[in-house]
C-alpha cells in the first residue's frame, strides 16, 4: 500500500502555532499569500518522513523560538506493508474518515454486526525535544510510543524538492536519497573506502609541499610519534564518500554533474529518479512548482503529477500550474495560518478561466466584464498601484457564478470581496458570504450598478453619457434609443421629445427623460411587449448592451464619466466608500507571520 | 511414510493444512523444519508465528530452532491475547495494565480476555491485516485445547490472508468436560472439513531409542481408546510394559498405602530408574504419593502458580488490612504444604493480627506473635513476605513449627521472595514475566498429575492408582490414560488394584 497522509497536525513548529490539516489523496496544491506557511508546511512533512537522521535543529524551528515548549508534527497516515514488518509491532488504529480511531467495541458481544472494515492508519510524530534533538514515534493505540525508525521512513520514499536548489540532496548518493535507494548499492560504500584509502595523495604533491610533510616526518620520529607519514583519502565521523558522488550527464561531449545543470532540469531529473523507484508512489514535496520551468513545461509537469498514483504536495503561484492542474484538491493558506480546500467543483470553472484569482492577496469577484472595469477605474483613484500590492478583480461572470465563487473562496478561507448585482434571490448565501468578510463585499440595494448609477447624472449630462470618447459608439447608442423609442429619428433632441411624450406625467421622477431608455438599453432589457416573441425578435434587444458599457473599457468608460460629473461627489462616493475603504484597510494588515528566519 | 507425506503437505501451497499428532510420533521436529523451510521465503521483517498452549511448549520450539533468530516467534496464545489486549485496552474496556488486571482476577481472566481480543479482530480487521504482514505463517500447536474464543482469533489470521499450519490430537483433549469438551472436538471436526490438507503423523519417534514396541502397543491403544474400547492388560505384553497389581489400602481420599508385599515391586521400579515420573489423575493423590515416597521425590508443579498468584491478588486488594492478609497467607501455606493449620497456628495467628499483638506470651504463641508483628507492621505484600519467610525460619529452628511440611516448595520459594520489592505492581509485573519464561530445568524424578505431564517426555513412568474411582469410562479419562500411557519411552508402569479396577483396562 503506498504512504498517504490522511491528517496532519503541527503545534508550534516554525511560524505555525496550530494545524489540523486532511489532504487528499492525491494531488494537493497549496495557493495562498507570502509568508503564511505554505513552505514551513511542506517542510514539516519533510521532516516528519525525513529519511535520514541528518538533521539540526535550530532555535527558530520552534514557534516563537520558545524551544522549551517543544514542537511536534504528527500524522495519521495509510503506511507501505514494511510497517508491520519492523523490529516492534505497529499495530493499527482505524481511519473514520476525519480521525484515527479505536474499533467500537461498546457493546462487548456478537449482536453488533462486524462493522464495516475502515482502512487502517498509523500515528507517526516526530517531537522537537527542549535539547534541540528530534524524537520519531509511532503511536500505539494505547499511547504509548515504539520508534518511527529511519529504516521506515525511507521505505515511504520521500521525493523533496524544496526552499533553493542548492541542495541537490537526490541528484547525489546520500544514504536515504532517491538516488541511492535506486542504485541501491549496498557494498559500494566499504569499496569505495577501500580503494580510495589505497591511493595515497601525497605522491601527487609537488616537491616542496612534499619536504614539509618530511619534515614533520622527522619531527615526529623526534617525539616518539607514529612515522612514515603520508597523505591519503581518510574517512570521517558524519562525512560519507557516497556524498561525494552525484549523478552525471554528458553535456556536449563533457561529462558535468547534473547539480550544474538549470534549476528546472534539476527539479525535473530529481522527480524522475522518484518515479523510476520500483514500488514506488513516493510522497512527494514541491515547493514553488514553477521555479525555473517554463509555462509550457510547469503544465506537462504538473498534469504528470495529477495523473500519477502517488500523494503530491505542491506550493505554486503559477497561474499556468493552476490551470493545468486538474483533478487536484486546491487548498488555500490563509494569514492565520489555517489551510481550507476551494471546493473544486465550485471553482473548477474560474480556474481555468482566471487562476490569478486564487493566487492575489485580495480577489475581488465582480458581477461582469462592466463592474470590472468600473471597479478598476475606481481603484485607480482610490488605491494607487493595487495591482502589484496583490489586488485582483475578477470577473465573476454573472450573479450566481459570483455567488458559488464568493462561497467557495469563504470555505477555503481566501482573502476576498466581491462588488456585485442584487437580483433579490439566494438572501440567505449572500448574507453569510458578506458575514464573512463585511464591508469587502459590495451589493446594490436593489438591481444592477445600470440601473442605480445611470439615474444619478444630472440632465445636462445625459447627453455626454451617451457619447462615446472613442467617437465609434455614440451613433449605435441613439440607434438603441431609438429602436426602443419606436422612432426613425436619432438625434439627441428628437428622441428626448419622443421619450418625454412616451413617459407623459411619469417624466418628473428622473431627471432625464431618456434615462429609463438609455438604463434598459445598457442592460439590454427586452422589452415588455416582447417577452414572449420569439428569439430573433428579442436578440437584437439584448445585443444593445454591448454598445453601451457591456465590456471591461465600457465599465472604465462609465466610471471616467461618473468621476468627470458630479455623480461622484454627490451620490455614489457616499455610497461605495466603505467599500472601497475596506479594500484599503486590507493592505494595512500586517503580514501574518513577520518572525520567520527561513522566510520565503 | 508418514512423515514424507505431512512434510509434502506442510510445504504446500496450501492456505489450511491440518496435522493430526498423537504423542511422540514427531510434531515439535516437524513444526519446526517447516518453520524453518518457510522462514527462508518471507519478506525482510517477516516472521513465522508459533502459537502454543503452554509455556513449556513455547521452550520446547524455541529450544530446537534456536538457529532461525528472528525470522520466527514463538508465544503462547494467551499472551498474544494479552498483548493485543494491553495495545487495545481501551477498544476493549481494560485497564492499561493488564497483566497486573490479571493476576488480580486469578486465572479465570483469560477466557475473558480472549472473548474480548476476539470480538475486536472480528470487528476490526485490519489488526489481524497487520500481523500476518508480519507474520505470513502461522503454526498452531495443541490446537484441539483451543477455545472457541482462541479458535476464533487464529481463525481471523486465516481470514487475513495468514498461511495456517494446525498441529493436534483430539486424543489429548484432557483439559475440558461436558458441554465445552465437545464443542471443542467438534470444532477439530470442522477444522479438519474446512482444511485443505489433512495428514496423521503415525510413527513411534519418541520410542525409537527405548521401547518401539512399546511404542508401537500405545499408538495401537490409542485407537482403542478413540473408538471407546478398552485397553487389554491379559497378556502380550511389548518389551518395557509392566503391570502391578496391588489394593490401596489408605482409608483417606488422596491417601496411598499399600501391603509390604505388593509394595516392594512398586519401590523396585520406581528406585531402580534415574530418570522417572510418577503419574497419577488428580492433585489430591499427588500429596498422598509424596508422602507414600517418603518425601523423597519432588513435586511437579508446573509452570504456574495459582497460590501465589490468589495471594498476590490479595495482597494487592487488602493492602492496609493485616486481618485479611493473614487469612491469605494462612490459605497459601495450607495448599503449598501440611500442618499449618487453623488449629494450630491460623487461628492464634489472626486472633493476634486482631488484638494487635497486645497479649504477652511466651513459647510457641510468641513465636506466632512474631509472624504477626511482621504483618503488622507493614500491612501490605512486604509484612507478608516477610511473614511467610519467618515461618520458613522457624521451621528450620523452632521444634514448634517442626511438623510443619512444605510440598510446592518452589511457589513457596517464590512466596518469600515478594517482600524484595516495595512496590506490588513491580512484584506482580516480575510474577507475570516469571510466568512466561520459567524454563525451570525439571527434577529427573518428579510426581506430577497426568495434566501437568502433558508435553513432557521421561524414560520411566509408573501410572496410579488406575482404580475405577480414579478412572471412571468416559472420553474425557480415556484421554487422560492415554495422555499418562505415552510419557515414557523405555518402560511403563501401571498399578491396578484387584478390587476395583478401573473399567478402562480388560484384566
Amino acid at each position: 500500500m503506498a504512504a498517504k497522509i490522511k491528517r496532519l497536525h503541527i503545534l508550534r513548529y516554525r511560524g505555525i502555532r496550530e494545524l489540523t490539516w486532511r489532504p487528499s489523496s492525491g494531488l494537493n496544491l497549496l495557493l495562498g499569500g507570502g509568508n503564511v506557511g505554505k513552505t514551513t508546511l511542506l517542510e514539516a512533512i519533510g521532516l516528519l518522513l525525513n529519511p535520514t537522521t541528518s538533521y539540526t535543529l535550530a532555535d527558530s524551528d520552534y514557534f516563537g523560538r520558545r524551544v522549551e515548549d517543544e514542537f511536534l508534527i504528527e500524522a495519521v497516515m495509510a503506511l507501505p506493508c514494511e510497517v508491520n514488518r519492523q523490529p516492534g509491532m505497529a499495530w493499527p488504529w482505524e481511519w473514520n474518515g476525519q480521525d484515527a480511531i479505536l474499533a467500537g467495541v461498546e457493546a462487548l458481544d456478537d449482536s453488533a454486526a462486524p462493522g464495516a472494515a475502515r482502512p487502517s492508519v498509523y500515528k507517526i510524530r516526530v517531537r522537537g525535544t527542549a535539547d534541540l534533538e528530534l524524537v520519531y514515534e509511532i503511536v500505539q493505540p494505547d499511547d504509548n510510543v515504539g520508534a518511527f525508525s529511519a529504516g521506515l521512513r525511507r521505505e515511504i520514499g520521500l521525493v523533496r524538492l524544496l526552499g533553493d536548489d542548492r541542495n541537490d540532496r537526490d541528484l547525489r548518493l546520500i544514504q536515504g536519497s532517491n538516488l541511492d535507494r535506486l542504485i541501491n548499492d549496498r557494498g559500494l560504500r566499504a569499496r569505495l573506502g577501500h580503494e580510495l584509502a589505497a591511493d595515497s595523495v601525497d605522491r601527487h604533491l609537488d616537491a616542496e609541499p612534499r619536504a614539509r610533510l618530511q619534515l614533520l616526518d622527522e619531527q615526529f620520529v623526534a617525539r616518539r610519534l607514529p612515522t612514515q607519514l603520508g597523505l591519503a583519502f581518510t574517512g570521517s565521523a558524519g562525512q560519507s564518500i557516497n556524498a561525494l558522488i552525484g549523478l552525471t550527464a554528458d553535456k556536449e561531449g563533457v561529462v558535468l554533474p547534473l547539480a550544474t545543470w538549470g534549476a528546472g532540469t534539476r527539479r525535473l531529473a530529481a522527480l524522475a529518479i522518484g518515479d523510476s523507484l520500483q514500488d514506488g508512489h513516493p510522497i512527494t514535496l514541491i515547493d514553488e512548482l514553477e521555479r525555473g520551468l517554463e509555462p509550457y513545461r510547469q503544465r506537462q509537469l504538473i498534469q504528470r503529477i495529477a495523473a500519477g498514483q502517488g500523494q503530491t504536495f505542491v506550493t505554486t503561484h503559477s497561474a499556468s500550474v493552476l490551470s493545468a492542474a486538474m483533478g487536484a484538491s486546491v487548498w488555500y493558506v490563509d494569514t492565520e495560518g489555517q489551510v481550507g480546500e476551494l471546493p473544486t467543483d465550485k471553482i473548477s470553472r474560474h480556474l481555468a478561466r482566471d487562476p490569478e484569482a486564487f493566487l492575489a492577496r485580495l480577489s475581488i469577484v465582480a458581477e461582469g466584464a462592466t463592474e470590472v472595469g468600473f471597479l478598476r477605474e475606481q481603484l485607480d483613484h482610490a488605491l494607487p498601484g493595487w495591482r502589484d500590492l496583490g489586488v485582483h478583480v475578477t470577473d465573476g461572470g454573472g450573479n450566481d457564478d459570483a455567488l458559488a465563487l464568493l462561497e467557495a473562496l469563504s470555505l477555503g478561507g481566501v482573502k476576498f470581496g466581491g462588488f456585485v448585482d442584487n437580483e433579490n434571490r439566494h438572501a440567505g448565501r449572500w448574507r453569510a458570504v458578506k458575514e464573512r468578510v463585511r464591508q469587502l463585499v459590495f451589493q446594490w440595494g436593489e438591481g444592477n450598478m445600470e440601473q442605480n448609477i445611470i439615474p444619478m447624472f444630472p440632465a445636462g449630462q445625459i447627453r455626454a453619457l451617451i457619447e462615446d470618447p472613442a467617437e465609434e459608439k455614440t451613433g449605435l447608442r441613439m440607434r438603441t434609443l431609438a429602436d426602443r423609442l419606436e422612432t426613425a429619428e436619432t438625434t439627441f433632441d428628437a428622441l428626448t421629445a419622443r421619450a418625454r411624450e412616451r413617459l407623459g406625467a411619469g417624466a418628473d421622477q428622473w431627471t432625464h427623460p431618456l434615462i429609463p431608455w438609455i438604463i434598459d438599453a445598457a442592460s439590454g432589457k427586452v422589452p415588455d411587449a416582447l417577452q414572449d416573441a420569439p428569439p430573433a425578435q428579442r436578440n437584437p434587444f439584448k445585443g444593445h448592451a454591448s454598445a453601451w458599457f457591456k465590456s471591461i473599457e465600457g465599465g472604465h468608460e462609465l466610471a471616467r464619466k461618473v468621476r468627470a460629473s458630479d455623480v461622484w461627489d454627490q451620490h455614489l462616493g457616499e455610497l461605495l466608500r466603505p467599500f472601497l475603504e475596506a479594500v484599503v484597510q486590507t493592505q494595512a494588515e500586517p503580514a501574518p507571520i513577520a518572525h520567520r528566519e527561513n522566510g520565503e | 511414510m508418514s512423515d514424507a507425506s505431512v512434510s509434502e503437505a506442510l510445504r504446500s501451497n496450501a492456505n489450511r493444512v491440518v496435522v493430526e499428532a498423537p504423542a511422540g510420533t514427531g510434531k515439535t521436529f516437524q513444526a519446526a523444519s517447516y518453520a524453518r523451510h518457510a522462514a527462508i521465503e518471507l519478506c525482510k521483517g517477516q516472521k513465522v508465528l508459533i502459537l502454543a498452549h503452554t509455556h513449556a511448549a513455547c521452550g520446547v520450539f524455541s529450544s530446537r530452532t534456536a538457529d532461525l533468530g528472528r525470522r520466527l516467534e514463538i508465544g503462547t496464545i494467551d499472551s498474544l491475547v494479552a498483548t493485543i489486549a494491553k495495545v487495545y485496552h481501551r477498544a476493549l474496556n481494560l485497564p492499561a495494565d493488564i497483566p497486573a488486571w490479571s493476576i488480580e482476577r486469578g486465572a479465570d481472566c483469560y477466557p475473558e480476555l480472549a472473548r474480548r481480543v476476539r470480538l475486536l479482530l472480528d470487528r476490526s480487521p485490519g489488526v489481524a491485516g497487520a500481523m500476518v504482514e508480519r507474520h505470513p505463517v502461522v503454526i498452531c500447536d495443541e490446537h484441539q485445547d483451543a477455545s472457541a474464543d482462541q479458535h476464533g482469533i487464529v481463525e481471523a489470521l486465516a481470514r487475513a490472508g495468514a498461511r495456517m499450519r494446525f498441529f493436534g490430537d483430539p486424543m489429548q483433549a484432557i483439559f475440558t468436560v461436558g458441554r465445552e469438551r465437545e464443542a471443542q472436538l467438534r470444532r477439530w471436526q470442522e477444522l479438519i472439513a474446512a482444511s485443505d490438507s489433512n495428514e496423521p503423523l503415525d510413527t513411534a519417534h519418541r520410542w525409537a531409542v527405548g521401547s518401539p514396541e512399546l511404542g508401537a502397543w500405545v499408538l495401537e491403544q490409542r485407537e482403542r481408546l478413540r473408538a471407546g474400547d478398552v485397553v487389554d492388560l491379559r497378556g502380550g505384553f511389548p518389551r518395557g510394559l509392566q503391570v502391578f497389581r496391588a489394593d490401596n489400602r489408605a482409608p483417606r481420599y488422596g491417601g496411598f498405602q499399600l501391603d509390604a508385599d505388593v509394595r516392594r515391586p512398586i519401590n523396585a521400579f520406581v528406585r531402580n530408574s534415574p530418570n522417572h515420573l510418577v503419574l497419577t489423575p488428580h492433585n489430591a493423590t499427588v500429596l498422598g504419593l509424596n508422602a507414600f515416597f517418603g518425601w523423597r521425590i519432588p513435586i511437579w508443579e508446573g509452570h504456574t502458580r495459582d497460590a501465589l498468584s490468589n495471594l498476590l491478588s490479595t495482597c494487592r486488594r487488602s493492602a492496609g488490612d493485616p486481618v485479611a492478609l493473614g487469612k491469605a497467607m494462612c490459605i497459601f501455606l495450607e495448599v503449598v504444604g501440611k500442618g499449618f493449620s487453623a488449629t494450630a497456628y491460623g487461628n492464634r495467628l489472626i486472633q493476634e493480627l486482631e488484638t494487635k499483638c497486645v497479649k504477652p506470651s511466651r513459647g510457641k504463641p510468641a513465636e506466632i506473635q512474631s509472624i504477626a508483628h511482621l504483618i503488622l507492621q507493614e500491612p501490605n505484600h512486604v509484612g507478608v513476605g516477610a511473614a511467610i519467610n519467618r515461618v520458613h525460619h522457624l521451621m528450620r529452628t523452632s521444634q514448634h513449627f517442626g511438623d510443619i511440611r512444605i510440598d510446592l516448595s518452589q511457589e513457596f520459594a517464590e512466596a518469600r521472595q515478594i517482600q524484595m520489592d516495595p512496590e506490588i505492581s513491580t512484584v506482580l509485573a516480575r510474577q507475570a514475566h516469571k510466568r512466561g519464561t520459567r524454563h525451570t530445568e525439571m527434577p529427573p524424578r518428579v510426581i506430577s498429575t497426568i495434566h501437568k505431564s502433558k508435553g513432557l517426555e521421561t524414560v520411566n513412568a509408573i501410572v496410579l492408582p488406575c482404580d475405577a474411582n480414579t478412572l471412571a469410562n468416559n472420553e474425557k479419562n480415556r484421554c487422560l490414560l492415554y495422555v499418562a500411557m505415552s510419557r515414557a519411552c523405555e518402560s511403563l508402569a501401571l498399578v491396578v488394584p484387584q478390587v476395583n479396577p478401573s473399567p478402562l483396562f480388560l484384566v
